[in-house]
């Protein structure tokens, strides 16, 4: 099983994953070139770029803001007002504890890996287009260097806290701030759409990337093999494996369609990204969901 | 499949006690399942609740678990080390010292490598239980007349001493094995083990009581259809037919026949007659052509070895020499009615003939002088052929007009003459025409059939008034005599009473004439070996070895004394059988001719306790490879089992390979290192174990080879150590060894390699480092285990001296020590010298550094030749002819 030990690691198999997708980069590049600095309109006045009104000059106002071309025009003397406009504030989840320890083969990272490594990826990615970058419920956004090794201690300093579902009760998501939830998402229906309802309310936009296991979605395993949660407290010994693969799957695809159906509900996007197959196609696929959002 | 049990002995028994774990493994193995696969499984929700289907089988079925309990098993017992047949059965255990007597007789060669496995096999036993060695023979080694016993011997000696011991073409001598045992009367007792060739060579009675005395006696003897077989002179060998005797042993199993070869001088078979063998003698007669029997060289039977199943020839049964006499400036005026004419036709085929004057026949050295129908010759002539024949002659003489004519008295005859011819069909004759009686028994033409034709015309008479007895061979049907011979002093004269030529009678045309004289010159040299004063003694020109091979006999073989051979001399270890001679006089001495009956070791005290050399496979043999395999198979069965029945095999073939993998001999490296040593010129020298004297050598072969890259086109690669335990020494063309008085003992593994590398043209350079008495006797170690051809100084224009500089002194560190060589090289190897034996160091010579001394230029030119030598072989002599060559090609 290949697990993530240090930053270093994380980062650097982030870079890789992101460095890898130049055609990821270059979007990033251009989105940060058109929208100038990820910035957002908030349909008021403010502090902005962009024109917003003219407005009579007030005593309160600062001389400097007064736009002489507009005032020569007139007897009145005008200031300009630019749009209030803000940067996106984009809070990733990545899920971590003993359920997230799991990879069925020693060759493949195992849940908690591509986890951190896809949460750390969209991080940096989000980075580079100017976006504000923040862990829900642990870190504050922003998209500084520091803030980068920031994520990356905290993903790698979660690992062993058990966090199977956002903590929705404690945090709440600032107003249209994005959602990107990445985790297994294998607890009880009835909990996960509790939880993802009181993050849909605040949310302007839900992304969920489910990581799983082949070995979860198969169970090729055979013979007589006893399974245990990850808690290591139940335990069941069952003696053919082969004869209840059909069964498993059934009901393990009943799961993540129950899943993706709620993220449908809550208008939300739905990935299934498997621990084999490759990281970069899966980041590609949520990019390309981000930038169709924005625009 | 009982006495094959009860055979096998335990190395380790203890081991075998952990067998009793075996049913406990049984036992777990069934009642508790294996334990499952644990996986933590994070989506362990899903599988909660699911019953899985129980048919499939969970515990392995009981025929598997069987097998690998066996396999289990086998591999215990395989640790146990089971050998067969432990030597306990010949030596008991105890610990009182032991004694192997070896049979090492002209017997012993056809049982020989069972007789060596089983004192191999003894000595191993014996060196476990730390007893003490002994090891003697009975027949004593060449050149002695006393038996030395060896011991005590350490395992090492012991297993040398055996190698050096190899069966004899002589038989034993009990009263000298006695003797030598005697020696250690006050001894505590030692038990003896006779590993025999199963005959009693006489008086083994005495020598059992005496070994039974000293503390007990295995007698090992052959199975009665391994007896030695010996071969016997037939006197039919002598007579017309080639034949021999075989005699076998009492006791021999009437079942294949076996075959003997009648062989000419270089090995090529004449002819082969199979024969089945009864106990005694047995006659083998074989059909060769006339013209081939004067090739014939030994007899031999086939796929038995022994000094005792060859049987060589010697002169008396050759070509002989024969000359006839013809008068001096005679032309042959009519060749076709010449009685010289007639006498060379008809012996021409078995005989070397010559015609010549009489005196030139007698400083020929002739055989047999054949006189026809000569009556006078100068009195110095007669003078001279009257000593011929008192010395050893035959001298044929036929009658003829001249004899009948001469008036004078008659010389040379057997009898004495009437004179005058008696003509039977004259004109005035009233007798009836005469043909020759049917030859009696005692005649030497006895068997031979007489035509109906022939007719006796015209014949000299003998004088009745005489006495005849023994001189007739052959009479006329009137009771006349017609052939006559007499012996005179060691020679022979005889008288043929009519002409050799058609002039007298019909004689001379019939095939009788020709068988006649066949038969008389076979007569020839008889007795006349036998106590010539001239020829005192005989030297030895060819002994024969254990196996009844000719070679060269060494020095200690001591010439017969012609004294010796009219009493029926045995080959001995002072006089092996062999060929002995002296000028062109040749005697066979053979272990058939004189050698009492063969005797069987029987009726031995029932004390002794009796064994046979089953066969080679009857030997201790270890077990523990042969049940290691059938583990393995067993493993690959089960593997297969795993592969179609569980279907689970790929995963498990993983596994499997890399098992096999291990137990695959890893070769690799050798071999790597052989292609490497095989892709280019290296000198090579001997580790001796002394790591100094190991640097020097090294130190100078890389000298040497630094200077032959910069003078000659050899290009050394590098220099090599070789181990000659492991290492394949095939790569190199000479090794160098510098034999120091630390120099190891090697097992015979690796001299069994170097022997082998010096048979198939590898060249080694003994240098004992001076003339030091340590060293060369280290030398003499190694080399007393390897077969080496006999050497002799280096000539004067040997092509050592040549190959590359002119040398004609061989320096190292020193220069006074000889350099020896091979004296003549075995064919196929270019007449290069498999060994060379210097004692100047040469090595340290050429390991000195930038020393420009005129001693180190001539020692680096001895390497350089002696390279070129070993790889060039006889080129440079070959150069020799180049002037010649030249010549022929007209430049």
């Amino acid at each position: 099983m290949k697990i993530l030990r240090d930053i270093l690691k994380l980062r650097h198999e982030a870079e890789r994953e992101i460095c890898t997708l130049p055609a990821l980069m270059m979007a990033a590049e251009k989105i940060s070139g058109s929208i100038l600095h990820g910035v957002h309109s908030q349909g008021k006045s403010g502090a902005g770029e962009e024109f917003w009104q003219f407005r009579e000059y007030q005593d309160t106002d600062c001389p400097q803001d007064i736009d002489w071309r507009q005032s020569a025009k007139s007897d009145t003397i005008f200031t300009k007002q630019k749009e209030w406009q803000t940067t996106q504030k984009t809070y990733i989840w990545c899920a971590s504890g003993s359920s997230m320890d799991y990879s069925s083969s020693n060759k493949i990272y195992n849940k908690q890996a591509v986890a951190q490594i896809t949460s750390m990826s969209l991080a940096l990615l989000l980075r580079r287009s100017e976006e504000q970058v923040g862990l829900f419920g642990d870190l504050k956004t922003g998209n500084s260097e520091d803030k980068m090794q920031k994520i990356a201690n905290i993903l790698l300093n979660k690992s062993n806290i058990e966090a199977i579902l956002p903590n929705s009760t404690d945090f709440t998501l600032p107003n249209h701030s994005p959602f990107i939830g990445i985790g297994d998402f294998l607890s009880p229906i009835g909990e996960i759409t509790d939880n993802f309802a009181r993050i849909s309310h605040s949310a302007k936009a839900g992304f969920i990337i489910q990581i799983l296991d082949p070995a979860e979605i198969e169970l090729p395993y055979n013979g007589r093999v006893e399974f245990k949660t990850s808690h290591g407290k139940d335990g069941n010994i069952i003696n053919n494996v082969a004869s209840i693969r059909a069964e498993y799957k059934t009901r393990i695809s009943e799961h993540i369609n129950q899943v993706k159906a709620l993220c449908d509900d809550l208008g939300w996007h739905y990935i299934l990204h498997k621990t084999d197959s490759d990281i970069t196609q899966t980041l590609k696929d949520i990019w390309s969901i981000i930038e169709a959002g924005r625009k | 499949m009982i006495t094959l049990l009860s055979q096998i002995t335990f190395m380790q028994p203890i081991i075998l006690g952990t067998l009793l774990a075996l049913p406990l493994l049984w036992f777990f193995l069934r009642v508790t399942p294996p334990a499952p696969k644990t996986i933590i499984f994070p989506a362990y929700r899903f599988l909660a609740g699911l019953i899985a289907n129980e048919n499939f089988p969970s515990k392995s079925p009981w025929w598997i678990l069987l097998l690998r309990l066996a396999i289990i098993a086998l591999i215990i017992i395989a640790l146990a080390r089971p050998v067969i047949n432990q030597a306990d059965r010949f030596i008991g255990n105890g610990s009182a010292a032991v004694r192997i007597i070896i049979d090492n007789g002209w017997a012993s060669a056809a049982n020989w490598n069972a007789q060596i496995s089983a004192a191999e096999e003894i000595i191993s036993q014996a060196s476990r239980e730390q007893r003490e060695i002994y090891i003697v023979t009975t027949a004593p080694a060449i050149g002695e007349v006393t038996i030395k016993q060896h011991g005590a011997l350490s395992y090492n000696e012991a297993a040398a001493t055996l190698r050096g011991l190899s069966p004899n073409s002589w038989g034993a001598d009990y009263d000298a094995f006695i003797k030598s045992i005697a020696n250690n009367k006050n001894r505590k007792s030692i038990y003896s083990i006779w590993l025999s060739h199963g005959l009693n060579e006489g008086g083994i009675d005495k020598a059992i009581s005496t070994l039974q005395r000293q503390g007990g006696l295995s007698y090992i003897s052959p199975t009665p259809s391994k007896m030695p077989l010996l071969l016997r002179p037939t006197k039919k060998i002598i007579d017309g037919d080639t034949a021999i005797d075989i005699e076998a042993p009492a006791n021999i199993i009437k079942t294949a026949p076996i075959s003997v070869k009648v062989m000419a001088q270089k090995g090529d078979i004449i002819d082969i007659k199979s024969i089945k063998l009864d106990a005694g003698l047995n006659t083998a007669t074989f059909d060769v052509l006339e013209s081939l029997k004067n090739r014939i060289a030994k007899f031999q039977i086939s796929n038995h070895s022994g000094a005792g199943a060859v049987f060589i020839l010697d002169d008396q049964s050759k070509r002989r020499k024969v000359g006839i006499a013809a008068q001096a400036g005679k032309e042959l005026s009519a060749p076709l009615i010449e009685a010289s004419y007639y006498i060379k036709r008809a012996l021409e085929p078995f005989a070397d003939i010559t015609i010549n004057e009489i005196d030139k026949l007698i400083d020929a050295n002739m055989s047999v002088i054949i006189m026809p129908d000569i009556a006078a010759m100068p009195t110095q002539t007669l003078n001279n052929l009257e000593k011929w024949v008192n010395d050893g002659g035959l001298l044929l003489r036929f009658a003829g007009d001249n004899m009948a004519k001469s008036r004078a008295e008659h010389f040379l005859t057997p009898v004495k003459l009437r004179s005058g011819g008696r003509a039977l069909l004259g004109s005035l004759s009233w007798d009836e025409k005469q043909n020759i009686a049917p030859f009696s028994e005692d005649s030497p033409f006895y068997g031979l059939d007489i035509p109906d034709d022939i007719t006796i015309k015209q014949y000299i008479l003998a004088d009745p008034n005489q006495d005849f007895e023994g001189k007739i061979w052959a009479k006329l049907s009137d009771g006349t005599p017609f052939i006559t011979a007499a012996g005179q002093e060691k020679g022979l004269v005889a008288l043929i009473h009519t002409s050799a030529n058609a002039s007298w009678s019909d004689f001379a045309l019939s095939g009788l004439y020709v068988s006649v004289l066949k038969r008389v010159v076979r007569l020839a040299g008889q007795g006349k070996t036998s106590n010539d004063s001239s020829y005192s003694s005989l030297d030895p020109l060819l002994v024969m070895d254990g196996y009844g091979v000719l070679t060269t006999p060494p020095a200690s073989v001591k010439p017969i004394a012609a004294g010796d051979l009219t009493q029926g001399l045995t080959p001995s270890s002072i006089h092996p059988a062999g060929l002995y001679g002296h000028g062109k006089m040749q005697y066979a001495l053979n272990i058939g001719t004189n050698i009492a009956p063969l005797k069987l070791a029987e009726n031995l005290p029932s004390s002794v306790a009796q064994y046979h050399y089953e066969s080679e496979g009857d030997y201790e043999i270890n077990l523990m490879p042969s049940i290691l395999y059938a583990a393995l198979i067993l493993f690959l069965i089960d593997w297969f089992i795993m592969i179609f029945i569980a279907g689970n095999g790929f995963k498990i073939l993983r596994k499997y390979a890399s098992i096999m993998l291990i137990l695959i001999p890893s070769t690799s490296f050798a071999a790597s290192n052989n292609i490497e040593y095989a892709s280019g010129f290296h000198l090579a020298y001997i580790e001796t174990g002394d790591s100094n004297l190991d640097d020097i050598s090294y130190r100078g072969l890389s000298a040497l080879g630094a200077i032959m890259a910069r003078r000659t086109s050899v290009e050394t690669m590098d220099v090599i150590a070789i181990n000659p335990e492991n290492d394949e020494m095939a790569f190199f063309p000479l090794i160098y060894w510098a034999i120091g008085d630390n120099q190891k003992e090697y097992s015979s593994k690796a001299l069994s390699n170097i022997q082998y590398y010096l048979d198939h043209g590898g060249t080694i350079l003994f240098d004992t480092l001076g003339q030091n008495s340590a060293n060369i006797t280290a030398l003499r170690r190694i080399t007393a285990s390897l077969n080496i051809p006999a050497i002799e100084p280096i000539s004067k224009d040997h092509v050592l001296g040549r190959s590359f500089y002119l040398l004609d002194k061989y320096v190292g560190k020193h220069s006074s020590g000889t350099l020896w060589v091979e004296k003549q090289s075995a064919s196929g190897r270019d007449n290069v010298s498999s060994v060379i034996i210097g004692s100047n160091d040469f090595a340290g010579e050429w390991a000195k550094l930038n020393n420009n001394t005129r001693n180190n230029e001539m020692s680096m030119r001895f390497g350089i030749n002696l390279v070129m030598y070993a790889l060039t072989g006889n080129y440079k002599a070959d150069q020799v002819h180049i002037p010649h060559i030249l010549k022929r090609l007209g430049k």
